[in-house]
């Protein structure tokens, strides 16, 4: 049987589909750790605040991994989280999280933002950045 | 004098019976229907009130779970839209309490409760959704739905009665009136007979006409008979008659007293009793004696005989 060599970008986007996801806020967030549920709750508006009740800015990105980390969140396509943010948009009551770029982007802000609470690559994670939960 | 009865006709009488009969019977059907429709509709109700909240559910688990007021207050409002609805009622317990009602005056009915589940976290429970059906509307449709049933119910048993009673009237009741008053006509011992009816050769009115007719014929004969017979003892009568009033030999006839009852104008004769009594009187000789013997005159004859 002869084997043949995948093509390079299959091989990256099955690598990246396999990276773990990191939840990181602000280094002076003095919360040790969150739940599933609790970030949950943050990233789709359900509440404005940390469990320790200081202010919650949840940060979202335009990345491949934003589809990864509600898979992974919440069980749920993007297509799914779009059109229940589409409902809620629509009232004006509410608004989806802030969205950046990249990663980078979403590391940058969190450093900025005490209140701030992003999600990344694994390896991405630096010791500028508190994280807060691994999502597998 | 007697007072001429008014004549009723069967098929009147039947009519009558039909109806009073179809009147209890709508009756009857029309409140066994309403019944029936009431828990039916019912039934309906709820079933319509759930495919209601499944429709509606999503949306307001996401109300729930949000916390949006908004997206509560158009499931609720859309709720209302539906005439099925009589309240409705969106919680989460987190401080969202939403409630719109129907402005009617209705007994109360019970709720249809829904629980909202977290749109991202399986077997979360976020909230509550309850629903009031409107009695008025199940009630609405319960009366309609009787009132359509027992309409039907009594056009079907009155178009039903009609023919019955039309029937009974054509194939029964003019043909008796026929047969009752060729009946009529005819005289006991009459040569004349029922004609048979058509279309009835083979039923029980023609056999009745044929039973009839039999009578008749049986009357017929009875009478010759009998006719017949009279001639021959009046015959017979005439003949002893004259045997008994023209033989030389005296005949008369006594009663257990003694009384004599007859005597033939021979015994008369025999006797030598005057001229004038009895016996020479051809045409009532029997009342002329009676009327003139007395009890004396026979003690005197029967020893003398």
């Amino acid at each position: 049987m002869n084997w043949k060599p995948l093509p390079p970008v299959l091989l990256l986007l099955s690598s990246a589909a396999a990276a773990d996801v990191a939840v990181i806020a602000n280094v002076r967030n003095p919360l040790d750790g969150l739940t599933g549920k609790q970030v949950q709750d943050i990233f789709l508006g359900r509440t404005r605040s940390f469990p320790n009740d200081r202010f919650a800015l949840p940060i979202d990105q335009s990345s491949p991994l934003r589809s990864e980390f509600y898979q992974r969140l919440t069980g749920r396509s993007l297509e799914q989280i779009n059109a229940y943010w589409a409902r809620i948009l629509f009232t004006g009551q509410a608004s989806p999280p802030l969205r950046v770029p990249d990663d980078a982007a979403v590391l940058r802000t969190i450093r900025e933002n005490e209140g701030a609470i992003g999600y990344i690559d694994k390896s991405q994670a630096d010791g500028s950045v508190r994280v807060l939960l691994i999502l597998p | 004098m007697t007072m001429a009865t008014r004549r009723r006709h069967i098929h009147h009488k039947l009519a009558r019976s039909v109806f009073w009969g179809t009147t209890l019977l709508a009756a009857v059907i029309s409140v066994v229907f309403w019944v029936g429709e009431l828990k039916r509709s019912s039934d309906k109700t709820a079933v319509m009130l759930n495919q209601l909240l499944d429709t509606v559910e999503s949306t307001a688990a996401i109300a729930a779970y949000s916390g949006n007021r908004q997206i509560g207050e158009d499931v609720l409002k859309g709720l209302l839209r539906n005439d099925i609805v009589h309240s409705a009622q969106i919680s989460n317990g987190q401080g969202l309490e939403l409630a719109v009602v129907r402005s009617t005056e209705v007994p109360r009915q019970d709720a249809v409760v829904r629980l909202l589940h977290s749109p991202f976290a399986d077997g979360e429970v976020v909230g509550r959704l309850k629903v009031v059906p409107e009695a008025r509307f199940t009630l609405q449709e319960a009366r309609h739905s009787a009132l359509v049933g027992a309409l039907n119910s009594v056009i079907l048993i009155a178009i039903t009665a009609l023919m019955v009673v039309g029937l009974v009237r054509a194939l029964l009741t003019q043909p008796l009136v026929r047969v009752s008053a060729r009946l009529h006509d005819i005289k006991a011992g009459d040569a004349n007979r029922l004609e048979a009816l058509a279309r009835h050769r083979d039923d029980e009115l023609g056999q009745l006409v044929e039973d009839i007719n039999g009578l008749l014929e049986t009357l017929e004969e009875k009478f010759t008979a009998e006719h017949q017979l009279r001639q021959e003892v009046q015959g017979m009568e005439r003949q002893l008659r004259g045997i008994f009033e023209t033989t030389s030999a005296g005949i008369f006839q006594l009663d257990g007293g003694g009384v004599l009852l007859t005597a033939n104008p021979s015994l008369g004769r025999v006797l030598r009793w005057p001229a004038g009594i009895p016996g020479q009187d051809l045409e009532n000789p029997l009342d002329n004696w009676l009327l003139k013997r007395s009890a004396d005159g026979f003690f005197a004859l029967k020893e003398t005989v």
